[in-house]
This record gives C-alpha cells, structure tokens and sequence, in this order.
C-alpha cells in the first residue's frame, strides 16, 4: 500500500518526506500545492482533505498526516524501514529520538520561518527569529560535538535515524536566510561534518537550497589523457 | 603576524571544502582526495563566486558557479563551457602559505609561515565560535579558572598565556587543555581547543560544557560592556 503526498517544492517540511520516502525507494504519488503566491494548501479543497491548513499532508485510505514527525514515524513503521530508522527494541533510543523530534519544531519555527520571510516576505520578528534559530544552531553544534566524542557520527548514535531526517532540512538550509547573522556553517563544523553524513546516505536526494555531494561522485578528471584523446580526435 | 590556527585538521577530511577568516582575509581552505591541503582567497578569478561554495573533484577545486577546475598549484586547469581549451597559466587563485601541525590547520595571510612551536600529540576537542573579542574571552576565563574551587572537576590553573595561544593545567586530572584563539572580523572568535592526550568521552563533555559556560558569561560581559 502506498500513499499520497500533497507537496511543495521548497519546503523543508515536505523535503523530509520527499527524502525519507527516496532512501527507503518507496513509490508514492505525490502532488503539487502551490503555496506561494496561490495560498492553494488553505484552499476549501484543501481544508476539505486536512483542516490543519499546512503543508505536507500525507493520506492514505485509513489515515491524514499534517505532522511530519508523525509522517516520519508512520513511514519507517509501515514500509519496515531497517531498524536504525526507528529501533523497535530500544526505549533509550527511542527516546532520544522524539526528544529531537521535538526539537526539530524549534527550527522549523525560527529557521524555517525565517527563510519563509526570506523568499515570501512574509510578516515576522526578526530578532526573536534570529536569537531563536542562533540557539537552536549551538544546541544542535554543541550535541553533535559530543556525539563526535563517542564517536557517533548521528543525532542519536552511529547509525541515522527519523529524528536526523526531522532536523536536517532546516539546519541545512540556514544560510539562506541571510548573511551575517550566525547561520552561515562556517561556525559550526559538528553540523558540517553531519551535513556531509546525511549527504553520503544511500536515496539521498537534494531540494533547492541543499544541493547533492558533488564530490562523493567520482569525477576525477585526468588532465593529461584528456589532452591526448583531444589530440587523437583532432587527427 | 605569525601562522594562525583556523580549524582542528579532523574537521576537514579529505575531498572537503571550508571558509576561513584570518585578519579580514576571506579564505577557501580545502583537502583535496588524496590529502593535500590549500588556503586560496575566497575568490574564482572568472566571476569572484567564493570557492568555499566549490566542490573538490579529485586533485582539483571545481567552483560551484561554472565549474571552472583549479589544481592544488591554485591554476585553472580546466573550464567545462570549453572543454576544448587549454587555459592558460595565468588564471590562478591567489595562494597563501598553509601548514598542518598538532592536529590544526595554521595559514598565514602575510607571507611569513613559522613553523608553529606545538606539541605534536595533542587530541582534537572542539572549535567553537564567541560572538566577542578573544581578549573579553579570556577574561571570562582567567576569571573562572580563579573562582574554581576544590569542587571543581578540572580546577584548572593557567599554565601559559601568549597571545593566540593558553594552556590551562588540571592536575586534579594531569591535563593540559590547549586553547587557541581565532580572532574574526566584527569583535567575534573561534578558540580551537585541544587536551594533550586520550581521555574518556565524558572529560571531552565536560570540557566542551564548560566552554560553553565560557561562552554564556564572555557574550554577557561584552553586550553589557557596549551597552
């Protein structure tokens, strides 16, 4: 059984699902909502299908998800994703696991809303949003420090799991809120490092504003046989 | 101005790119495939995109913007809208002297690389970054080592004090706790810090904690200092 995703392009939200969904291959229909400028996810079409009025919603026959940490959970449970994702047998992990769940709502609400006013313009406090996503950025730096000491390369250990998924795509897309204001991931090499792990993942897919490791492909170029295979062809 | 020490070298792994400041000189410091280190101005020659945005592809540093190659002698080696073209020497990045020692990566913007004088065995910790001048920083911290009492896990007293470069002393645990400063443009900081040998994972916590205690009283200090 699959399920239907109401999307749209550049949003975070929808991106964890979009990217979840292509690391476990799973086939969905998706369809896009033109939340800017049309407003279409507050549509009466819309609020017919989901009454929360936001986007992602995720439906199937049985069930309507406007929460994606709920999406995420219901996913690795349904499509048996490898148990890393969501550790069936573990209480501490899965602990561990809600409680950046949790967090990953700090950032969408200072981050993610500020690269909303970023590309939308829309209405926000700007210092609070700024304060709000700088703590949320040495919190998430200062752990992942830590997780580095034990060797552990994930929020939660060595292995990914939802609640990297719930908090990648707002940290990742943080410069693009703006310049000069504490977002850039120059301060914060723990997040660096992670950024470069979840890149490196099997199914990983870029959105606009995190684009693909480049570098992991093998793209070496040999100066030297290039010239002799131009010079043979020119022959 | 000596070497100045921009980032622990476990940080940029290699095939890896970063951004670097040191004295208001924008910085691209990178790691090519098989290990070679460069600092270069943060600048392609063909359209001034900051190469920190590049990607390594091999041996060479491709700029995000039109994909222009630059090799570790920071020449152009190849340009993908031309694949036919050989360009010529003369379209170069502008190189600055970079040296890796102790577990940092050091660079120099003045032309004048000294080897840096540092124990060669040191752990990596952490870089983190003060939105404060360095001096506000170590204020905080020859204050703090002084009110530590005999409670105090580390009780760390100050062993040395240069201009970039403390060592503070635990004997409590036989640990020094090397602390390098990175003063950025704009009255912030980096201190890259580093112990002198393996200790447990939560001494590692601890310490990383306790810099960023540090950082809570030196960011204080400094809004109520402007103010």
């Amino acid at each position: 059984m699959s399920f239907t995703l109401y999307d749209y392009a550049l949003s975070g939200n929808c991106y964890k699902i979009r990217l979840f969904a292509n690391i476990l291959n799973i086939d969905y229909e998706r369809i896009a909502v033109e939340f800017y400028p049309g407003a279409d996810h507050r549509s009466e079409k819309m609020l017919a299908i989901s009454p929360a009025g936001t986007l992602p919603i995720l439906t199937t026959d049985d069930i309507v998800l406007s929460e994606t940490s709920a999406m995420l959970f219901w996913i690795a449970r349904n499509y048996d994703a490898p148990d890393h994702w969501w550790p069936e047998q573990d209480l501490t992990a899965q602990a561990n696991i809600l409680q950046w769940m949790g967090f990953s709502s700090d950032l969408t609400a200072t981050i993610g809303q500020g690269r909303l006013h970023a590309l939308f313009q829309t209405p926000i406090d700007k210092d609070k949003m700024i304060k709000g996503g700088r703590a949320a950025l040495r919190k998430i730096e200062a752990h992942l420090s830590e997780q580095s000491f034990d060797g552990c390369s994930f929020l939660t250990g060595n292995k990914p799991t939802i609640a990297d998924i719930a908090c990648f795509p707002y940290v990742a897309l943080s410069p693009d809120v703006g310049a000069n204001i504490g977002f850039d991931h120059d301060d914060y090499p723990a997040i660096r490092n992670w950024i470069y792990a979840m890149k490196s993942l099997d199914g990983f897919i870029p959105m606009p504003g995190i684009y693909a490791m480049h570098e992991l492909k093998d793209h070496e170029i040999d100066y030297g046989s290039q010239k002799s295979a131009k010079a043979g062809a020119s022959k | 101005m000596a070497s100045i020490a921009v980032a622990l070298s476990k940080d940029l792994p290699n095939g890896r790119v970063m951004r670097a400041i040191v004295s208001e000189q924008d910085l691209v410091v990178w790691r090519s495939k098989s290990g070679i280190l460069s600092a270069w101005e943060n600048r392609c020659p063909h359209r001034g995109m900051r190469l920190s945005h590049g990607f390594v592809r091999g041996e060479a540093l491709a700029c995000m913007y039109h994909g222009w190659h630059y090799d570790k002698s920071a020449t152009c080696r190849y340009i993908p809208a031309h694949p036919e073209l050989e360009p010529p020497e003369t379209i170069r990045a502008q190189e600055f002297s970079s040296i890796e020692k102790g577990g940092l990566i050091w660079v120099s913007v003045d032309g004048s690389l000294e080897e840096p004088l540092i124990d060669e065995n040191l752990t990596p910790l952490r870089s983190i970054n003060f939105q404060c001048a360095s001096k506000t920083v170590q204020e905080v911290i020859t204050k703090s080592t002084k009110l530590a009492g005999d409670t105090d896990p580390f009780n760390f007293t100050t062993k040395a004090a240069g201009y970039h470069h403390w060592v503070l002393f635990s004997e409590k645990k036989e640990l020094n706790l090397h602390l390098f400063f990175h003063e950025l443009p704009n009255n912030a900081c980096k201190i890259h810090a580093l112990i002198d040998k393996d200790c447990p994972a939560q001494i590692q916590k601890q310490i990383s904690r306790m810099m960023e205690s540090w950082r809570r009283s030196a960011e204080t200090d400094y809004e109520v200092s402007a103010k």
